[in-house]
């Protein structure tokens, strides 16, 4: 079951719900752009999540769901696998083959 | 919110620098050794596009903290002054070396020799060739390289691509090719005065590219800015069939 999501997450999502961005905003850090990216991917250009209370500035990326960007403070595990999945949206190749590592690691559970 | 801090493993992470930067450091650690290497591969394409359409602010990656490096002369000859400027070896395999400059960037050397018998030396060998020399410092302390040209650069990605194995769509390597020909508007004429064995190799995998149907798909995952301006596809779809087309 885990190896289906995994790959509908990798394969199906970034056709079923392609990646819109928007104007410069401030918000929450998504996509690569977040702290799971961190030491493997960089970039001068950066996406959040809209958030009037966001403490980032970068280009607008409308999340999944309306609320995505609360969950940064209040469910960390699940704000990382939903920039992982806006990584999987957004990216190139490149991108993409981080972002399914990353989430082929957390959708296996914590390490032993 | 600290970047890193929730990332397994976050604590023994380097630095990521930005390929242009890695280049440099790199550089200014061989500087003696500059008129007798070329710099190669993903990180210099920053110098090769001349274009303002955006491929997007290209981002680096772990694994691109390994600068390549072509040789034609024998790496043992290098290596003394290699050591001589500071690098730490790491590593050998049969054709390259693999030496550290500090915890954020190392050097692969390749070394190119130039065997006609082995047809996978062929694009190493033109990489080593056909090259342009460009200023990797700053306007205020300039320092001149070589790195391989485009066309040569496009025509060992298509060989990597095609060693790779994988689909179009998920090719970094195609993507790189893309968002060259997209920046980089003299690359139809550059390729089109390419030796002919090199012309006709590129020629004939762009054609197979076009055929496939899939260009479109790889052009918008590599150059953002096609995804909001369809000129932008229909203009490198245009580049490319006059690249599969040579005249």
């Amino acid at each position: 079951m885990t190896e289906l999501l995994a790959r509908f997450l990798a394969h199906g999502v970034p056709h079923a719900f392609p990646a819109l961005v928007g104007q410069p905003s401030i918000g929450v850090l998504t996509a690569h752009s977040a702290r799971v990216f961190a030491g493997k991917v960089a970039s001068d250009e950066r996406f959040v999540w809209p958030d009037a209370d966001g403490t980032e500035r970068g280009l607008a990326l409308v999340p999944l769901f309306p609320r995505s960007a609360k969950t940064a403070k209040r469910n960390p595990a699940l704000y990382d696998l939903l920039t992982i999945v806006d990584a999987l949206r957004l990216g190139g190749a490149r991108e993409r083959k981080v972002a399914e590592e990353l989430l082929r690691e957390r959708l296996a559970g914590p390490e032993a | 919110m600290t970047a890193g801090t929730s990332v397994r493993g976050a604590a023994a992470l380097a630095p990521l620098l930005a390929n242009r930067d890695r280049v440099a450091i790199a550089a200014r650690a061989i500087e003696p050794l500059l008129n007798r290497v070329v710099f190669t591969g993903r990180q210099v394409v920053p110098w090769l596009e001349t274009s303002p359409v955006s491929s997007g602010a290209r981002p680096t990656f772990a694994a691109d903290a390994v600068v390549r490096v072509l040789s034609t002369g024998a790496l043992d000859r290098l290596a003394a002054d290699l050591r001589r400027a500071g690098l730490t070896h790491a590593a050998r395999t049969a054709m390259s070396d693999r030496w550290v400059v500090n915890e954020s960037v190392t050097l692969d050397f390749t070394y190119v020799s130039g065997d006609e018998s082995d047809p996978g030396a062929v694009w190493l060998e033109y990489a080593s060739l056909l090259t342009t020399a460009v200023n990797v410092g700053t306007a205020d302390q300039p320092l001149s390289a070589r790195i391989t040209g485009a066309p040569a650069l496009v025509a060992l990605d298509w060989a990597a691509y095609r060693a790779s194995g994988e689909s179009a769509l998920d090719s970094g390597e195609l993507e790189d090719i893309v968002a060259l020909v997209a920046t980089r508007a003299e690359i139809v004429r550059e390729i089109g005065a390419a030796p002919p064995e090199l012309r006709t190799f590129v020629a004939g995998e762009t054609r197979r590219f076009l055929e496939s149907g899939s260009a479109p798909h790889v052009i918008r995952s590599a150059v953002p800015d096609a995804r909001r301006l369809p000129a932008i596809t229909a203009r490198v779809m245009e580049r490319l069939r006059s690249i599969a087309s040579p005249g």
